[in-house]
């Protein structure tokens, strides 16, 4: 599928290659012994290959606990990956910045805006005396101005704090940043301000999103491509409009059809019944055999293959009836 | 519930509800009315302290401590909440009004089991509560397997399920209305589907009229037949849902539609400037002055009564003024 991606299409700035990451949860000795637990592995991300161009936004969706988090994580290097390998700018090393779900967390409640904003130019290498005139000019370009650089987190609204938080991302100059859920612990009238704010940036310098989101409303306002994910494993990815339009994977369908959408009537719905299963031990063959309405017997026996949509050369879906 | 005249259920009149607080008070409502019919599901829209919880916890009687009601009558099937006795309260809850709560997790207890806690709502009322009741109860609510989720304690049941505990709960002793607050928020967008069908089948087979209360304006243009849009403590539009989201009159209305993303390429969010209004300070006028994008000096000298336009009520100075065809959002409504 790269190779269809790189047509005339601008580079490749970060690429993952069979990108996996598991946690261990070992059970204490007590419970070893005595209800003889054993030591389980969840398999957040399970093999991964995702490729995201300059100056593009790719939008991972997917429910809670679907792995979208951990896989953002790893592809900056927060966590290191269990098996694969992430490439940034060509290098096979992690790399770019984070935005973060929740601006009252993220945000150290003892710093400064300056101090916050200071210790990333620092790491940057910008000598004392322009940090204060750097830091000011990412404020404004947040839109906020000289006066926040004393003040405290604490001190500012949500949306501001989370514009505090894409300041801070920006003041490393990265060419990729990650924003997790950016909106999702906003008001609705607060949300659009930040949406339009990462809309601006990237026109203006180009930066690349990897923007991880449950609203599929969000994501298909912000991204190029979508990338839905289920159980540690991408089922689908294409270009945003032929995803949303023309979804291949039965669990594309259902999330589709299960957003409550302004002034659409009740259209056909597709209810899938159930719960996420566990990642601890994800069902074998297909991830999704366990709620899909169109189960074969083959699901649940061998890894679905990637398939190619028809009209879209990026479309691919991982499902066995397509096959 | 065939019956010929739809009585009201719940009778909300110029309710005004303040935290005392260290900086004075903070006027979480300013006089809101609000009815609810039989069979009816209103919404209850806004954004995040605009004082749509606490309308629907005094309707309970359960505001948090520096809450107080001050001004305002509710009646609920005729009953005056605000002078009941605590006692009299207790046998309301559940029985004629129930609530389901935002994060089923926090609600249900942890150190019980399941079976147990819809057993107290049904004794507490002095239901009879034998294991075919609840295992009944939970059926209703589709549950599967409900006798082996009786024994379970709620950390064993997902999210989803967990709720539909709870409203299988809210369900046990026959309320004629339910409160719900943001029941969704917490859940997966599958789930939501899962358990607004659910409350919705409620609604249509027994009649029980639901408050939803969300600032999701997609989720109540879904479920909800009539909704009341509010800012600062205070309701600025409502109406039956196809006409408030079709032809939005409150400039804040139209605000809120101009933020959300429509699944269409192109089409420019317009987010609302500024913040949402601060209740603590006394507001002079319209509430909404500082963000309004058709403000005039006008709007401020004089507070706002809501205006009956006919179909609708809107408390806005300039209605009536203005070409409100011309918001983006009324244009593209109901073209997808």
């Amino acid at each position: 599928m790269e190779a269809a991606f790189s047509m005339k299409d601008n580079l490749p700035l970060v690429q993952t290659v069979g990108l996996k990451r598991y946690f261990y949860a070992k059970p204490g000795f007590l419970a070893r012994v005595l209800t003889g637990q054993k030591e389980r592995t969840t398999k957040a991300v399970d093999g991964i290959d995702l490729l995201i161009r300059e100056g593009e936004t790719l939008g991972l969706v997917g429910e809670s606990g679907c792995g979208k988090s951990t896989l953002g994580r790893v592809i900056v290097g927060l966590y290191p990956p269990t098996a694969g390998q992430v490439f940034y700018e060509g290098r096979p090393e992690p790399g770019g910045q984070m935005i973060f779900q929740n601006p009252y967390a993220s945000l150290n409640p003892r710093h400064t805006v300056g101090q916050i904003l200071g210790f990333c130019l620092e790491k940057r290498g910008v000598p004392l005396e322009d940090r204060e005139s750097e830091s000011v000019r990412l404020l404004e370009r947040v839109g906020l101005t000289a006066l926040h650089l004393d003040q405290y987190p604490r001190q500012f609204s949500g949306g501001q704090r989370q514009r505090i938080g894409v300041a801070r991302a920006l003041a490393m100059q990265p060419r990729f940043i990650v924003a997790d859920e950016p909106v999702s612990a906003l008001d609705v009238s607060v949300q659009a301000q930040i949406l339009n704010l990462l809309e601006g940036l990237q026109e203006e310098m180009g930066v690349s999103f990897l923007l991880i989101s449950h609203d599929l409303a969000v994501v298909h306002h912000m991204s190029h491509r979508v990338a839905v994910m289920y159980l540690g494993k991408i089922v689908e990815t294409g270009s945003t409009e032929s995803l949303f339009e023309n979804p291949a994977h039965p669990y594309t369908r259902a999330l589709l059809s299960a957003i409550p959408r302004l002034g659409k009537t009740k259209s056909a719905r597709i209810r899938l019944q159930g719960a996420v299963p566990s990642a601890v031990d994800p069902p074998p063959g297909c991830r999704f055999q366990t709620r899909c309405p169109q189960r074969k017997d083959i699901c649940g026996e061998i890894e679905p293959p990637p398939v190619a949509v028809k009209g879209d050369p990026g479309h691919v879906v991982w499902c066995h009836l397509r096959a | 519930m065939a019956k010929s005249r739809k009585e009201e259920v719940l009778l909300i009149q110029g309710l005004e509800v303040s935290y005392q607080t260290d900086r004075g008070p903070v006027r979480a409502v300013r006089g809101v009315d609000l009815s609810v019919r039989e069979g009816e599901i209103l919404g209850l829209v806004g954004e995040s302290g605009c004082g749509k919880s606490a309308t629907l916890l005094s309707v309970m009687g359960l505001l948090p401590f520096p809450g107080k009601v001050v001004a305002g009558s509710i009646r609920v099937c005729g009953a005056d909440v605000l002078a009941l006795s605590k006692k009299e309260l207790r046998s309301l809850r559940g029985s004629t009004v129930a609530m389901v709560f935002q994060d089923p997790m926090s609600t249900l207890n942890p150190a019980h089991k399941i079976g147990a806690q819809m057993k107290e709502a049904l004794t507490v009322h002095g239901l009879p509560c034998t294991q075919d009741i609840l295992v009944r109860l939970l059926q209703e609510v589709g549950i599967p397997s409900p006798e082996a989720v009786l024994g379970y304690y709620p950390h064993q049941l997902s999210g989803g399920m967990q709720q539909r505990v709870m409203i299988a709960i809210a369900l046990s002793c026959r309320p004629k209305l339910i409160l719900a607050d943001e029941p969704t928020t917490a859940l997966d967008v599958t789930i939501e589907a899962q358990i607004l069908d659910l409350l919705r089948q409620i609604n249509r087979e027994r009649g029980t009229a639901i408050v939803l209360v969300t600032h999701n304006l997609a989720v109540a243009s879904q479920f909800c037949h009539r909704i009341a849009v509010m800012y600062a403590g205070q309701i600025v539009e409502e109406g039956t849902v196809d006409e408030v989201l079709a032809n939005p009159l409150h400039p804040y209305t139209q605000g809120l539609i101009g933020c959300i993303p429509r699944f269409k390429k192109g089409v420019p969010l317009t987010p609302i400037p500024g913040q949402v209004a601060d209740l603590s300070e006394n507001l002079h006028g319209c509430a909404f002055y500082p963000r309004c994008p058709k403000r005039e000096p006008a709007c401020l000298k004089t507070p706002q009564d809501l205006l009956d336009t006919g179909d609708r009520l809107v408390r806005c100075h300039k209605y009536g003024y203005l070409d409100y065809a011309e918001t983006a959002a009324a244009q593209d409504w109901g073209n997808e």
